[in-house]
């Protein structure tokens, strides 16, 4: 029961999704009118193949192992939503020195100065490209806007 | 002569100094991004895309090509000193080049290598030069029918040869269509597949999921292996102790050359990319080589082979590119992507709307070719601290080009959102064993293939016959069929083999 959840999860998904293109194409976008196909002509046939195609993986995918997943595989995914949050509040610069030594210093284990200058590093590399050379204009977050 | 003509007015374009100088930076990251184990030359060329904005599509594309092509020679390093290879065409490379390293003869390794990949690439972009504008014209007699055909080869090509599981291929394929239908019609101009959103409307920003596909994805593989200890047998390299001997370089001479060329026919069939192009070079080495069966134990025929043998598939695979608008592989279709995010559409027809571009491009090779070569040899003796950055410190460095990579691409957080679900989607493919670049590749080339599969059918009425009708499109459909039904032809020759009578 275990093997069906977990390798069957994104071939599901897809043919899902399959399906979906197929309904809203064809009730939504059309299939042909007077001797032209409709917007949703052809992601309907993608859609039908998808569908198709994902009902076969999903009897393959029965057959084999379920791969490992680890709970450090989120930490990256965590951190990265957690510096954008934190880059909406007080900017994306200080939110990224915030990230780069914590994750490094605190999760890493690295000590003081190669968290610093790895932190410091980045950051600069960062700026430069993206906001002097590029001209991002990053947003400087609530509390600094507040103030 | 014309050829001739046209490429000089080529360099004129690469060689200005904002092209110029586009190049050889591109050069210096794309080699710098291939030598960092982990990265890998399609996570790094989609990581650095960002980059190019700055500058105006001439030179932002050469500045992307410097780096494709550049990142060849980057991901042998990490094969030949640590065993690792940094992306999968340099998986030959390492077979002779790791036992030589361990020989006491790494530079030795590098140097091979970085001369290989020299000739290989030479080779290949001469190729290209001859055979680029001739593919164009080929191609100009292309309608809506044989070019609904070709999409379809080119997108199955490398669906279906990637993995051992054909079925997972196709659902990629299949994914990366589904989504390039979202936002505006091509034909119709009407909004769709919006789902009530505006962002959706302009459909999946390219950037953000390219980087969020292959490189936000690959941090979150990282955290398996980031406290993989990389052991040296060197403290230090110096480009003293890479020379060749005059007796080497004629070794390695016969196996480049002819890598070279089998390497660049490779590179421009639709879907053999630079890892067909060594895997076989290495192969025929084995094969025809003076010395094939000592290959494996530190040879530097075999380091020439499979180097010559990629980077001479990678600069092939510019021919249906640029003429075609079909692209090799998953890296090529990071650039496909770059070209149309510049407004370019590259095909038949760019050889002559925009030859001062194509040519610009063509050129700028050559000139990359060269700079990567002069970087990849100055870079020799930092190569040890470069491959000592250890993975769990690349995490937050490449999280954060990430997020500011795909923030930049329409300045706004839409942008992240996109990265991070594609980085979470393209994780799940790669633990699941699907292969991402071909849904990259469908996902670029399928508004092509449905604009004119559309209107291939108007002209016809509905009719499905008029793809056998046509003889170039009847052809394609022929090979398209082979490649599909290939994997059940395989599963019947198998059953009748083991058949015990």
């Amino acid at each position: 029961m275990k093997r069906l959840k977990t390798r069957t999860i994104l071939p599901a998904l897809t043919a899902l999704i399959g399906l979906v293109w197929v309904i809203v194409g064809l009730t939504k976008y059309g299939w042909w009118v007077e001797g032209r196909p409709q917007s949703g002509f052809f992601p309907a046939i993608i859609g039908g193949l998808l569908l198709f195609v994902s009902i076969l993986a999903v009897m393959s995918e029965m057959k084999e192992n379920p791969p490992q997943f680890l709970i450090t595989h989120l930490y990256p995914i965590l951190a990265a939503v957690g510096m954008v949050l934190a880059a909406l509040l007080i900017g994306f610069f200080p939110a990224l020195i915030l990230y780069v030594f914590g994750w490094l210093k605190w999760y890493e284990k690295y000590n003081l100065f190669t968290a610093g200058l790895t932190t410091g590093i980045t950051t600069a590399l960062m700026y430069g490209v993206f906001y002097v050379w590029l001209r991002v204009p990053f947003p400087t977050g609530i509390l600094v806007e507040l103030l | 002569m014309e050829t001739v003509e046209l490429l000089l007015s080529g360099f004129a374009t690469a060689l200005t100094i904002q092209n110029f100088f586009a190049a050889a930076f591109g050069a210096f990251l794309g080699i710098l991004v291939g030598a960092m184990p982990g990265i890998g030359s399609l996570a790094g060329v989609a990581l650095l895309l960002p980059l190019t904005f700055k500058f105006n599509p001439t030179t932002g594309i050469i500045m992307l090509s410097a780096l494709y092509y550049s990142n060849m020679y980057g991901g042998s390093y990490s094969s030949i000193l640590l065993n690792i290879p940094g992306d999968t065409p340099a998986v030959m490379t390492g077979l002779d080049g790791h036992p030589l390293a361990s020989q006491g003869r790494p530079g030795v390794a590098l140097f091979t290598s970085n001369i290989s990949s020299f000739i290989g690439g030479t080779i290949g972009i001469l190729i290209l030069t001859i055979i680029g504008p001739g593919l164009a014209r080929f191609g100009l007699h292309f309608g809506p029918v044989e070019m609904t055909a070709l999409m379809a080869v080119a997108m199955t090509s490398l669906g279906w040869l990637l993995g051992d599981n054909p079925i997972r291929g196709m659902v990629a394929t299949l994914i990366g269509i589904l989504m390039a239908t979202m936002g505006f019609d091509a034909v119709t101009g009407l909004p769709r597949f919006d789902f009530g959103s505006i962002y959706l409307l302009s459909g999946i920003p390219f950037i953000p999921l390219v980087v969020g596909i292959f490189g936000f994805s690959q941090v979150i593989e990282m955290m398996e292996k980031r406290n993989t200890a990389r052991g040296f047998d060197i403290d230090k390299l110096t480009l003293k102790d890479s020379l060749l001997t005059k007796a080497e370089t004629l070794r390695i001479l016969p196996p480049a050359l002819r890598s070279g060329f089998l390497g660049t026919l490779i590179g421009v069939l639709p879907g053999a990319g630079a890892t067909t192009g060594s895997f076989l070079s290495y192969l025929m080495e084995k094969r025809l080589g003076k010395d094939g069966h000592k290959l494996g134990t530190g040879r530097v025929e075999g380091v020439a082979a499979a180097e010559a043998g990629n980077n001479a598939a990678a600069a092939g695979a510019f021919a249906p590119l640029l003429s075609l608008g079909i692209p090799g592989s998953g890296t090529g279709a990071v650039l496909l992507g770059g070209l149309l995010m510049y407004g370019l559409n590259p095909g038949p027809r760019l050889f002559q709307t925009q030859p001062e571009f194509t040519w610009g491009i063509i050129a700028s090779l050559y000139v990359a070719n060269i700079i990567t070569l002069l970087v990849a040899i100055m870079i020799v003796p930092f190569l040890i601290k470069i491959l000592k950055v250890p993975v769990k410190m690349m995490i937050p460095i490449i999280t954060t080009i990430c997020i500011m990579g795909s923030y930049s691409a329409n300045n706004s957080l839409y942008g992240i959102i996109i990265m991070l679900i594609a980085g979470i989607f393209g994780f799940f493919m790669k633990k699941f064993g699907y292969p991402i670049a071909p849904l990259l590749l469908a996902y670029v080339l399928a508004p092509t293939m449905e604009k004119n599969f559309r209107q291939a059918l108007q002209i016809s009425d509905g009719s499905m016959m008029i793809f056998l009708q046509k003889p170039i499109a009847a052809v394609l459909v022929g090979f398209l069929l082979l490649t599909v039904l290939s994997p059940v032809i395989r599963w019947v020759i198998g059953s009748i083999k083991n058949q015990p009578n």
